[in-house]
């Protein structure tokens, strides 16, 4: 602490930085001297100094694209995601601007809470002409329904955030309030993680507050409002999918908070209850966080048309079966067109002035509000009076004139849809950009609350988004290009709490049970299958790419011909291809081979498969380990990079790629055999992979062997090294290779990872521990798994490999058979455990 | 005093077992003025487990059930008894200048102006614009009181409009109606509400059940009555008074009111979701038997 005496007014690191001049810095106090809570900061970055600075800023962008942290700009207009940016440099907050934050944003969320409480009761806010009844019972997303939904005393707002800018003369206004499902949680502890690793020394230095309390908070909130089980309720995290553009944060929260991370179709009301659709059968909800708009949650009594909600959810609700957080209509509180009346609703319901003030704002729907917003239209911001950016907000300084008088036109003809708000002079914060460069940019906070008790508790953090451009973070708050950690001045030595759980609280001993949500299970079997079939592909792919590129030899056609058959029936290249004169297509492969395997119109492509690999792995990313997750997804990666040039991409960069395809499934295969606990989550994919396995093996071996090449050996050998059972047969039989070995090795041989018998045991294992196995009778699924797995036992090498007519009847006839049922065994699977409903339909209103 | 027994039956048939659905139902006759609902019994099949009755913000008695057994058929029937007495509505040119009902609500000064204020504003069907005042404003010179120029909007309507089933749906918004003079009692409601809001009058929404009577010399054809709809327009002191754009009448011991709400929206008499189910059909019969007269 005694170096915060230290005078820095020549700071090296920041010899360059220019606040701007008139707005505020958040750094710098005038005379460019730091303010005193961030000496300590300041000192410990100088003492880096900037090459250590660059090299935490690359760690730190490297660290977000590992972790595959993504954002999108617009969050409620689904623009495609892109890389979160992170700048290096925080901002700090001292311990008595947090002291004012704290007290005024509580004060605010209180209000709020009240507002909502007041609308969707007694109404005293419209009966004594506080509101204009205009922006309630004329507000679009005032649907009836919320009225006198939840009982009072039931809190409204479990999560709030406030949008906050700081004017030149330092003092702070509320841009906007967000009472939805605010978002930016999840980047915050993405944030302070990567901070906290990335800059470990000016972390410590700083002396700041953790993050951890609040989010212990919101789990005891949201544990508090359980209707039942308040000591363990089950809770879930009801997100909008992976297309949403809230979805990473949704996994992060998540798992963060321990919930079960659940989509409209995984939930559904039976018998008065909101239940989770599990493997183990049907378990009723308590609470659900929802990341879902308020009208979306129930297509029966609100929007009709949503995909995303539940049906029949608002009458649980309504019968106190089920809590949502926030409550159902807590979005109202954000309504734009509220801003102008909240300084007289705190008096009229807190009887207190409103501590943090709202910037100017102008609801057009009164006329003489609209009068001066026409006359000073040059100096605001124009934007939706009803819903938080259902369009962006314009600024018609920057319009060409005829798109002002369109505006105008519209301002006049329906005004009380609009809002006006004033513009402000944004404070600055050093940005990092890297070699010593550090400049001013405008910066945009976001500070979170939970729900207390009969209060509110403040963050002691937040997310800063800052841009160059002075306007940009006008139009949305997540307009800006780069992040920043905002740190809270600690009050004394930093506690160090963690969410997990209070370490003397004794817990109850568990096992994971069968309470995987079925399109999770259904999502791991899946990506289990493809996987396997990513692998298999390119297993023979690398064969093929060696022989086209080795060297020439007599026999080399033979085998040629049969390995491009073997590639026809797996799907990856044309049938056409391999039934061609060989001497015609040869000149080609080389050529055609990157285009068959880039063709994402083929749907079992290899390319297409890695894609259909990495979705999966997107879409249950919560219930695979992070290195897991990354291995595919870098895969995914990669792929995507390479196709940019297939024309250009020759057999070695080929035989590259699919070499590493192979390498990055071996690593997943070993985290998930070494790592991931033996529940559902890793039955159902190795279900996935051994199924998928079988199909493989019995279209190679079918493919290759049922006609015999002659000579025969090349073949064998490929078929060995493209099943990876080389090695065990050279250990076996050196160097001499013949059919019955080889059959008996990759069919009957259950010592043999790879041979059909090891798979079907496994099958039967995994079956037979579904949760609804082992009943008196056996289902379909067992059925068939224990008949497939008995006729491969049964089998004789011998047998399988007589020849008759050229042919090798009793092998083409086994394989048939596995070919054929190894789909109808994925689908009893399916049927028994993964299939649910489809989607609602509403009824054609007579 | 007219007694009536009315079955509403509607019926559902799938090509497919649908496993699961929930709905909510507004098909209880409501008490109004000159109406009185004294029985009401709802019959399901299959019969749920349980049904949950509640009113909704403007009253309206809604029922609600979910059935988790697979089906291929659902039938709802609602059997209610109403009483019916002859009202007196109020002499129109005794009501007050429609500005004055305006204006009064707009300000917020008329008494009631906090029930009667939600029937001013644009609802999910119903948005105001200017080619609905265009319509209106021969029906509404300044002055006028509000009951003569609201009934002289709904013969307007009557006179211009095309009665045609098949030209609308229950989704058609009032603009489209308007611009092609045609439609069905829906539409001619909606059209209505839509020139007296953006007039600033309050208007609601009123569905129910009309009573036909047979030509002379035929007998009434049972179930072959059908859900009805019309508006009601606010009178001030007089309070609302429900008019019939279809049949160009102020409602008197002819309309049974089920619900009312800001539009078809509010009082759709059955909502709901279902799963699976392939190809579905319809089939809806309402019967409105005159008990004793």
């Amino acid at each position: 602490m005694s170096e915060s005496l230290e005078l820095v007014t020549e700071a090296p690191l920041f010899a360059g930085y220019q606040p701007v001049d008139g707005v505020f810095d958040e750094l710098f106090a005038p005379l460019r001297e730091p303010h005193a809570h961030c000496r300590p900061l300041v000192n410990e970055l100088n003492r880096l100094g900037r090459e250590e600075l660059d090299q935490a800023s690359r760690r730190a962008a490297q660290l977000l694209r590992d972790n595959g942290v993504t954002f999108n700009a617009y969050d409620e207009h689904g623009e495609s995601s892109r890389p979160w940016q992170l700048d290096v440099l925080p901002t700090m907050l001292s311990r008595t601007e947090f002291q004012f934050l704290d007290t005024a944003l509580i004060q605010r969320a209180t209000l709020l809470e009240h507002v909502l409480v007041d609308l969707f009761g007694e109404q005293r806010l419209l009966s004594e002409k506080v509101l204009p009844p205009d922006i309630v019972f004329g507000h679009p997303g005032f649907h009836r329904a919320y009225h006198q939904l939840q009982p009072v005393g039931l809190r409204r707002l479990t999560v709030y955030a406030a949008d906050l800018a700081r004017s030149p003369d330092g003092r702070w206004w509320a841009t906007g309030d967000r009472t939805r499902a605010p978002s930016g949680l999840g980047f915050v502890l993405e944030n302070r993680i990567v901070m906290s690793r990335v800059l470990p020394g000016p972390f410590r230095a700083a002396g700041i507050r953790r993050l951890a309390p609040f989010f212990a908070q919101l789990r005891e909130s949201l544990r508090e409002s359980a209707p039942r089980f308040r000591d363990n309720p089950r809770i879930v995290l009801l997100s909008r999918g992976p297309d949403s553009a809230t979805y990473f944060e949704d996994v992060y929260l998540a798992r963060y908070l321990g919930y079960t991370l659940a989509e409209g179709g995984d939930l559904a009301v039976r018998e008065g209850r909101v239940m989770l659709k599990t493997l183990g059968g049907l378990l009723p909800i308590e609470v659900i966080l929802r990341r879902v708009s308020d009208d979306d949650c129930d297509p029966v009594e609100l929007n009709p048309a949503s995909l995303t909600g539940v049906s029949g959810l608002v009458d649980v609700v309504r019968n106190q079966n089920v809590v949502v957080a926030n409550s159902l209509g807590s979005r109202l509180a954000e309504t734009p067109a509220f801003v102008p009346f909240l300084r007289n609703a705190c008096r009229f319901l807190l009887d207190e002035d409103l501590k943090l003030p709202s910037i100017a704002t102008w609801w057009c729907g009164d006329p003489t509000a609209l009068s001066y917003v026409l006359d000073h239209l040059n100096e605001l911001i124009i934007q939706p009076a009803f819903f938080v950016h259902s369009t962006l907000p314009v600024d018609p300084s920057l319009m060409t004139n005829a798109a002002r008088e369109k505006l105008i036109g519209q301002l006049r003809a329906r005004p009380a849809d609009f809002v006006a708000q004033e513009r402000i002079a944004r404070s600055t914060v050093p940005v990092w950009l890297g070699e010593g460069r550090v400049e001013p940019w405008h910066a945009a906070f976001r500070m979170f609350l939970t729900a207390d008790g009969d209060s509110f508790q403040t963050l002691p953090g937040g997310l800063a988004r800052v841009s160059p451009d002075r306007y940009l973070l006008d139009r949305s708050m997540t307009a800006g290009q780069r992040a920043q950690d905002v740190w809270v001045e600690s009050d004394g030595p930093v506690e160090t709490v963690t969410l997990l759980r209070s370490p003397d609280t004794p817990l109850t001993l568990m096992r994971s049970g069968n309470d995987l949500p079925s399109r999770d299970a259904d999502n791991l079997f899946w990506l289990g299958r493809m996987i396997e079939r990513a692998d298999g592909a390119a297993r023979v792919f690398r064969v093929v790419l060696q022989r086209v590129s080795g060297s020439e030899d007599e026999t080399s056609e033979v085998y040629r011909g049969t390995l491009l058959r073997a590639l026809a029936a797996l799907g990856q290249i044309e049938p056409g291809f391999a039934v061609l004169g060989l001497q015609e297509s040869m000149p080609d492969l080389e050529h055609n081979l990157p285009q068959a395997v880039f063709n994402t119109q083929e749907s079992r492509s290899l390319k297409s498969t890695v894609q259909e690999v990495s979705r999966l792995a997107d879409s249950v990313r919560d219930r695979l380990s992070l290195d897991a997750w990354r291995t595919l997804s870098k895969l995914a990666a990669t792929w995507n990079l390479s196709g940019r040039r297939v024309s250009q991409l020759d057999s070695a960069g080929l035989s590259g790629l699919v070499q590493q395809t192979i390498n990055s499934v071996a690593l997943f295969g070993g985290l998930s055999n070494e790592s991931m606990t033996r529940t559902q989550v890793w039955r159902f994919l190795e279900l996935g992979r051994r199924i998928e396995r079988v199909w493989n093996t019995a279209t190679l071996l079918q493919s290759t062997l049922v006609t015999p090449a002659v000579p025969e050996q090349p073949v064998l050998e490929t078929l060995l090294e493209a099943c990876d059972s080389i090695l065990t047969y050279r250990t076996r039989y050196l160097a001499t290779l013949q059919a019955e070995p080889v059959v008996d090795l990759l069919v009957v041989d259950a010592t043999n990872p790879r041979s059909l018998l090891f798979q079907l045991e496994r099958i039967q294992e995994h079956v037979s521990h579904l949760p609804f196995a082992a009943q008196a009778v056996l289902g379909p699924d067992e059925r068939l798994a224990l008949s497939l797995h008995n006729a491969v036992q049964l089998a004789e090498p011998h047998e399988l490999c007589r020849i008759e007519l050229d042919e090798r009847p009793t092998l083409d006839r086994l394989m048939q058979r596995l070919i054929d049922q190894t789909p109808r065994l994925s689908e009893s699977i399916s049927q028994r455990y993964l299939i649910h409903a489809g989607l609602p339909r509403r009824f054609g209103e007579d | 005093m007219t007694k009536y027994r009315i079955v509403h039956s509607t019926s559902y048939q799938y090509s497919e077992p649908v496993p699961v659905c929930h709905n909510q139902l507004r098909l209880s006759p409501r008490d109004a003025t000159w109406t009185q609902c004294t029985s009401h019994r709802l019959m399901i099949r299959p019969s749920p487990e349980s049904i949950f009755r509640r009113k909704d913000w403007f009253g309206n008695l809604v029922e609600s059930f979910s059935l988790d057994e697979n089906h291929r058929k659902l039938t709802v029937t609602a059997t209610s008894r109403v009483t019916v007495n002859p009202q007196t509505v109020p002499q129109p040119d005794q009501t007050p200048a429609w500005g004055d009902i305006a204006t009064g609500v707009r300000e917020r000064t008329v008494d009631d102006w906090l029930s009667v204020c939600e029937f001013i504003f644009d609802s999910p069907v119903v948005t105001r614009g200017s080619v609905f005042q265009e319509f209106a404003s021969d029906c509404f010179p300044p002055g006028r009181p509000v009951l003569a120029g609201a009934i002289a909007l709904t013969s307007k309507i009557h006179r211009e409009f095309k009665y045609d089933a098949r030209a609308t749906t229950v989704t058609t918004r009032p603009e489209d109606a308007l611009a092609a003079r045609h439609g069905v009692c829906q539409d001619f409601a909606h059209v209505a509400i839509a020139c007296l809001r953006t007039l600033g009058i309050p208007a609601r929404y009123v569905s129910g059940y009309l009573r036909t009577i047979p030509p002379p010399g035929k007998t009434r054809l049972v179930g072959a009555d059908a859900s009805h709809a019309w508006l009601a327009v606010w009178g001030g002191a007089a309070g609302w008074i429900d008019l019939d754009p279809t049949n160009d009448c102020v409602c008197s011991i002819d309309h049974i009111p089920i619900a009312w709400g800001r539009d078809y929206s509010d009082v759709a008499p059955i909502r709901g979701v279902f799963i699976g189910g392939g190809q579905h059909t319809l089939s809806v019969s309402v019967d409105v038997e005159p008990l004793e007269t």
